[in-house]
């Protein structure tokens, strides 16, 4: 009887391989990525991949249970609402009134230890930031809104 | 001898009336907000301000009572901030005037009086994208 339960658990982990939704696409290649775009240091420029790109751009990471269903289809979920909200990736497409609105979106997810999501930092250790990171972040946020604002 | 005080309390009364008339009828008066990092104005017609009181600053003021309405927006801070931030802010409200979602259903059930009307929507989008056409330089 077990031997039919763990049987039957295995066919239908085998299924759920290949049903479900599918996998958000990853890019490498992003010539309007805020990284390309912007005059943005290394340093900054490390912190935010590591700690927002994998949900936020097209280079995702997927980690080994990316590959895993049912615990991929929550990631996938993840991952395209977190483009959905913003994607660095297709920062030049957005207009100047929507760039401000990202920036600020930023600074007060930060400012208010939003993101990164705390079971993202579980799994991704890189991605816990210090204060002192955060505040870089949010002080880069803050400049090139205003860079943005003159059109730069 | 009451006569004429009475008289004169109604021709002093007909007077400012007359003027108040005619001030609505002479167009939109508007009050014009320095902001604080840079010469452009921020400015509120009367009919916009009149809307903003009465439907929006009982949640969004610095004495409202619900703290989470307090903490996401303060229409008195507009007028502080700068001015990408100030951008960003008229950008959330015109998301929420195109999604419908203010004032909060729940807070529509119990008092429906201050559901926004089409007129009232029209007028705040449209002072909404002239100020962020002003603010932007666009």
């Amino acid at each position: 009887m077990i031997k039919k339960i763990v049987l039957g658990l295995i066919v239908a982990m085998l299924v759920l391989q290949f049903v479900g939704p599918s996998r958000p696409t990853v890019r490498s290649e992003n010539p309007g990525d805020i990284m390309r775009t912007t005059e943005t240091s290394l340093e900054i420029s490390g912190l935010v991949r590591a700690a927002c790109y994998d949900c936020h751009s097209m280079e995702t990471k997927y980690p080994w249970y990316g590959y895993v269903a049912p615990a991929s289809w929550y990631l996938f979920e993840h991952i395209e609402h977190g483009r959905e909200e913003l994607n660095f990736s297709m920062w030049q497409e957005l207009d100047k009134r929507k760039k401000l609105k990202a920036l600020k979106d930023i600074q007060e997810v930060m400012e208010d230890n939003e993101m990164p999501l705390d079971a993202y930092v579980d799994m991704h250790p890189e991605a816990d930031l210090t204060d002192d990171q955060k505040e870089m972040i949010i002080t880069w946020a803050r400049e090139l809104a205003k860079g943005v604002l003159k059109n730069q | 001898m009451k006569k004429p005080f009475f008289t004169l309390v109604i021709v002093f009364a007909l007077f400012f009336s007359a003027q108040d008339l005619f001030a609505q009828k002479a167009g939109p008066e508007k009050t014009k907000v320095v902001l604080a990092d840079s010469t452009q104005l921020l400015s509120y017609p009367m009919d916009v301000m009149g809307i903003i009181t009465n439907k929006c600053l009982g949640c969004h003021s610095p004495d409202a009572r619900n703290e989470k309405s307090r903490d996401a927006m303060q229409w008195i801070q507009l007028q502080r901030m700068e001015a990408a931030d100030l951008v960003a802010m008229l950008d959330e409200v015109s998301e929420v005037l195109e999604e419908g979602s203010m004032p909060p259903e729940k807070m529509l059930e119990k008092y429906p009086q201050l559901a926004l009307t089409d007129e009232e929507v029209s007028l705040l989008k449209t002072w909404v994208e002239s100020t962020l056409t002003e603010v932007l330089g666009e």
